[in-house]
């Protein structure tokens, strides 16, 4: 079960600026910690994150260990167009989610 | 023993008796704050949103595991109870509850268990399980802001006792010298998720 969640707004004028907020499920796993026993716990970290609105990346996130789990990203972009936003999120052991928003500008 | 010494072991005993007073008393209903209001102002902003609050994560998969078939019976929570929506307003909040069957109180989890290898015939979801929590998370959603409210009764009233007894007994421990809760159970919040 790998989750995310995307909130933005359903319409927006054009030129306004509109905040997305995304939350995405990982333990971001740092690697820096151990077991009981002494054994290295390997790191699983989400490593990037990007929105691409229209073909265009207009937002991106290189993430690092020391991250808190279940990262929140939330950012600001211009609704210039209606159209797509596609969110990817890019991780350690074939981590990969998309999520895709529509809005609408008038 | 001098004179000043047993006044300040008397002292020691009366601070003592007062300390064990303060812990053995009830906070009156009035009185008793959840922990949202410890937390910081920012750590309430993100509670606060369902487009920031984690948890909504579990709440998400947890309505997916709600609708999925499960075990040899092949049947889905949802087959029995529903939308969860109708069905499960309050339930949370009644937990622990007394089962009958088992003669003793069953938490939110264990009822979800008991449910699960009775009706779906399913092996039981290990306590602390991405599964159980989220199934768990789903089902509290829909008691948010009602009063958590278990009943107490004659069947319940030994189990509260019991539970009484042991969170205020004294126990060694180096982080935890005064009696306290050692919570493996997850404990609860008096503020529905």
């Amino acid at each position: 079960m790998a989750r995310a969640v995307v909130t933005l707004p359903a319409q927006a004028k054009r030129g306004e600026i509109i905040e997305i907020k995304t939350l995405a499920q990982h333990a971001m796993e740092t690697g820096f910690r151990r077991t009981q026993t002494g054994d290295l716990i390997p790191r699983d970290i989400i490593r990037r994150f990007t929105c691409i609105y229209n073909g265009t990346e207009v937002y991106r996130v290189d993430l690092h260990p020391a991250i808190a789990a279940n990262p929140l990203i939330a950012f600001n972009t211009v609704a210039t167009e209606s159209g797509t936003l596609t969110f990817q999120w890019v991780g350690d052991n074939g981590y990969t989610v998309t999520e895709i928003a529509s809005i609408r500008v008038e | 023993m001098s004179l000043r010494t047993g006044v300040r072991s008397l002292a020691w005993a009366a601070a003592c008796a007062l300390l064990a007073n303060s812990w053995a008393a009830e906070i009156p209903l009035g009185e008793r704050r959840s922990g949202y209001e410890l937390m910081a102002r920012e750590t309430r902003a993100i509670q606060d949103d369902d487009a920031t609050n984690p948890g909504m994560l579990w709440v998400l998969d947890g309505e997916a595991l709600w609708n999925r078939k499960a075990g040899p019976a092949g049947r889905a929570c949802a087959d029995c109870h529903g939308d969860a929506r109708a069905s499960m307003k309050g339930v949370a909040a009644r937990h622990p509850a007394f089962d009958p069957a088992r003669g003793r109180p069953v938490n939110l989890e264990q009822r979800i268990n008991a449910c699960r290898a009775e009706r779906q015939k399913a092996a039981p979801l290990a306590y602390e399980s991405k599964e159980l929590l989220a199934l768990t998370a789903y089902v509290a959603r829909q008691s948010r802001g009602l009063p958590i409210e278990p009943a107490i009764d004659a069947r319940t009233r030994p189990f509260l006792e019991a539970g009484r007894e042991t969170f205020n007994r004294r126990r060694a421990s180096s982080t935890c010298p005064a009696p306290c809760a050692t919570t493996t159970t997850g404990g609860s919040t008096s503020r529905a998720a």
